[in-house]
């Protein structure tokens, strides 16, 4: 059984993916988080967490808070207590990178590794696992699945989570792209930027729709547990593309 | 005393340096095999390593055993390489790694597992401006590309071919620094001045002398 995780913004869009969506999860404007470019991805006020934490708990579904940047020694101390009084709450875990933060965490909650944590391979999971428990890894988008293969046959007391594919793909590796910080006055998304060769416009190579729609019946097979909606996307678009995954390849 | 070395891309001057760098920090297939680690034999040789997927971890790990009389270092982008090596060959953290854990490097956890077992951290001019931290280790500083991003979906290898990227760097016009520089699998600008005496913790400057191809 493959879940959908879905990324939210506000209640209201809480309320309206409830029922297609299996768990959720959020970020707040004062943690960072690897969207923390775009204030409207993530919740204002950590009131709002707790309103959508309940509601959706009490619904009987997951919810995970991202806090998936590094931080300073001095900030991991917040950090640490914002994610104590979310999980007091009823938050079901956090997603991370940072491994101090993980460490701190261990006993707390369950841990998620974000995608940004790069585990390309079985030593970097081994890694990882060795400072701390993992409820589950998300796959780096560069991973392909001929790669993934073994390290998800080999780890079985792992979840392993995509992205939606088709709708999300990075031309470079997500979480070490210094696109975002390089001129902190123009656009975070450097990379959108156009690119000349000879006069002629450059695009980086990146595997096509059409491939990236093809693979994620292979990765369902494969057994991964959960397939992610990101939360840039509106929530009519996320209610599309939900609809769209459950009767393509969930068969809902 | 700053040492030089050079990252040796095919053939270079093997007089002018001490020290060699050899491999790549970000494409996987660029690891060298021995028949072309050997013709070092009797340098200081140190072996760059990228984010590796399982099948490169045995390859790098049989390299390094066999050549352990002449890779002295081993630039690691991949922590998950950390567990093989530890004990076996020194260990610098590479700019990859450097920028995915930069902060947390200087502290907690992370500095007892990963910094205490490090012999320095590779850097260049933009990173150690952007992370650089209160620390004993040493600097290694790659100059004059400052690393912005890369992609295992190489753009050499799927539009242009891997001749050109063994040729040298494409220059790319943006509006991004002017120019961007595509060398290997990643995206680099040129830093065309940059002073190391005011660093230092900076004890080993590599240079890249990579070919610009400014027409395809």
């Amino acid at each position: 059984m493959v879940n959908i995780i879905t990324g939210i913004n506000s209640f209201q869009e809480a309320v309206e993916l409830i029922d297609i969506s299996d768990e959720f999860y959020f970020g707040l404007r004062f943690i960072s988080n690897h969207r923390e470019y775009f204030e409207n991805l993530n919740l204002e006020y950590i009131d709002t967490a707790f309103k959508i934490i309940d509601f959706v708990r009490k619904k009987n579904k997951r919810i995970y808070f991202v806090a998936n940047e590094i931080y300073r020694l001095d900030e991991l101390k917040k950090v640490y207590e914002v994610i104590e009084k979310l999980v007091r709450r009823g938050l079901n875990g956090v997603i991370i990178r940072d491994i101090n933060l993980g460490f701190r965490i261990r006993k707390l909650t369950d841990i998620i590794l974000s995608s940004t944590a790069l585990v390309f391979n079985s030593g970097t999971l081994e890694f990882y696992k060795n400072i701390f428990p993992l409820r589950r890894v998300i796959i780096p988008q560069h991973l392909s699945l001929k790669d993934a293969r073994n390290l998800i046959l080999k780890n079985k007391d792992v979840e392993f989570e995509i992205f939606y594919l088709p709708e999300i793909y990075c031309s470079n590796v997500d979480g070490i792209c210094l696109f975002h910080i390089f001129d902190e006055t123009k656009n975070k998304m450097g990379c959108f930027y156009a690119f000349f060769i000879n006069n002629k416009n450059f695009k980086p190579f990146k595997p096509s729709f059409n491939l990236r729609i093809k693979i994620i019946k292979e990765w369902i097979k494969m057994g991964i547990s959960s397939i992610k909606i990101p939360r840039d996307y509106t929530t009519s678009k996320k209610i599309e593309v939900i609809t769209k995954i459950k009767r393509e390849y969930i068969n809902d | 005393m700053i040492e030089k070395a050079i990252f040796v891309n095919g053939n270079a001057d093997l007089k002018r340096y001490s020290c060699f760098y050899i491999g790549s920090e970000f494409c996987e297939n660029r690891i060298p095999d021995f028949e072309y680690v050997k013709k070092l034999h009797g340098k200081y040789v140190v072996l760059l390593t990228p984010i590796v997927t399982d099948s490169s971890v045995n390859k790098i790990m049989k390299l390094i055993e066999k050549s352990d009389d002449i890779i002295k270092e081993v630039v690691v982008n991949d922590i998950g390489l950390f567990r093989y090596l530890k004990g076996k060959v020194k260990m610098n953290i590479g700019r990859i790694l450097f920028v995915n854990m930069n902060y947390s490097l200087g502290g907690g956890v992370v500095k007892k597992i990963l910094m205490d077992n490090i012999n320095a951290i590779e850097a260049d001019p933009f990173i150690i401006k952007k992370y650089m931290f209160k620390t004993n280790k040493k600097f290694h500083i790659h100059i004059p590309f400052s690393y912005l991003a890369h992609s295992k979906n190489c753009s050499f290898k799927k539009k242009y071919g891997c001749k050109y990227c063994n040729d040298g760097c494409i220059k790319i016009k943006s509006y991004i620094g002017n120019y961007v520089y595509m060398c290997f699998n990643g995206y680099f600008f040129r830093n065309e001045k940059f002073e190391v005496k005011n660093l230092p913790s900076v004890k080993r400057v590599v240079e890249y002398n990579l070919k610009i191809i400014e027409n395809l």
